[in-house]
């Protein structure tokens, strides 16, 4: 059964962006839309029942009853495939907005495990390796590519000026890197 | 689903939606009787509007528009990010 659950988390950053700058509020929602849209549409053409859509503050989780790794693998590079494709109609008529899915696209190819990256990263370890050591890798390069995000975030914060968002995103990309693989 | 549980749902959503207005209402009215106190807030978030971050953002925006290689545009909002260039 389909049912889209919208959080309070994501309801409060909605407004926190808006609120901050509403006009990349509008093209971060809009390349989101697209991001999560291309994942969708995979999953429909590969036949993986949709389970929830959940809207939580870090992000959009689609539960889906994968039979196998490489439909997996690609319904998970759909949504950065959805998102460079939108980013590329966007160049003429809003650069900003296209460079706005353009990053979004690039950071969720990072391999942590909560993002497209990290899922393509562990379907791919999972089809050469042992499960046990396929998670067990996957979870490492997770945690480890997090914690030099957060060195990142504050290097941006303290020397570029740039605010304490970054360091909220890594936070938040950590905390997620956490979540085991259920 | 049943009666019961559409209308727990439904007013979980209201009251979510009365808490979500609430606190947008009591932000707003911070906002307007302490608007320095909110710019400072904004910047400390979002950062300085000058920040090489910014800056590299509006290369990035612009050599797009411009129909420029992406991977020439990513290698400028680079350079403008670190400080190479100014």
């Amino acid at each position: 059964m389909r049912r889209l659950k919208i959080t309070f988390g994501f309801c409060a950053l909605v407004c926190i962006l808006g609120w901050l700058d509403h006009v990349f509020c509008l093209w971060f929602l809009l390349c989101s839309a697209a991001h999560e849209l291309g994942h969708l549409l995979m999953m429909r053409l590969c036949g993986v029942p949709i389970g929830s859509i959940r809207l939580t503050a870090s992000g959009a989780v689609i539960e889906g009853g994968f039979s196998d790794y490489r439909r997996e693998i690609l319904c998970a590079a759909a949504g950065p495939v959805a998102g460079l494709l939108s980013a590329a109609l966007l160049i003429p008529v809003a650069p900003r907005g296209a460079a706005v899915g353009l990053l979004l696209s690039i950071v969720n190819l990072l391999p942590l495990y909560a993002l497209d990256g990290g899922r393509i990263l562990r379907g791919v370890l999972l089809l050469c390796c042992s499960e046990e050591r396929a998670r067990k890798t996957a979870y490492t390069v997770s945690i480890a590519v997090s914690c030099l995000l957060m060195l990142l975030a504050c290097w941006a914060t303290v020397c570029l000026q740039a605010g304490l968002w970054p360091i909220f995103a890594a936070m938040m990309l950590l905390w997620r890197a956490g979540e085991r693989d259920q | 689903m049943s009666p019961e549980k559409r209308t727990g749902g439904f007013k979980s959503f209201i009251s979510g939606v009365y808490l979500l207005a609430a606190a947008c209402l009591l932000f707003g009215v911070c906002a307007h009787c302490y608007p320095d106190a909110g710019e400072r807030l904004r910047q400390a978030i979002a950062g300085t509007e000058d920040s090489p971050v910014r800056e590299a953002f509006s290369v990035l925006a612009e050599g797009l528009g411009e129909s420029r290689p992406v991977k020439e545009v990513l290698s400028e909002s680079y350079e403008v990010l670190v400080g190479e260039k100014a």
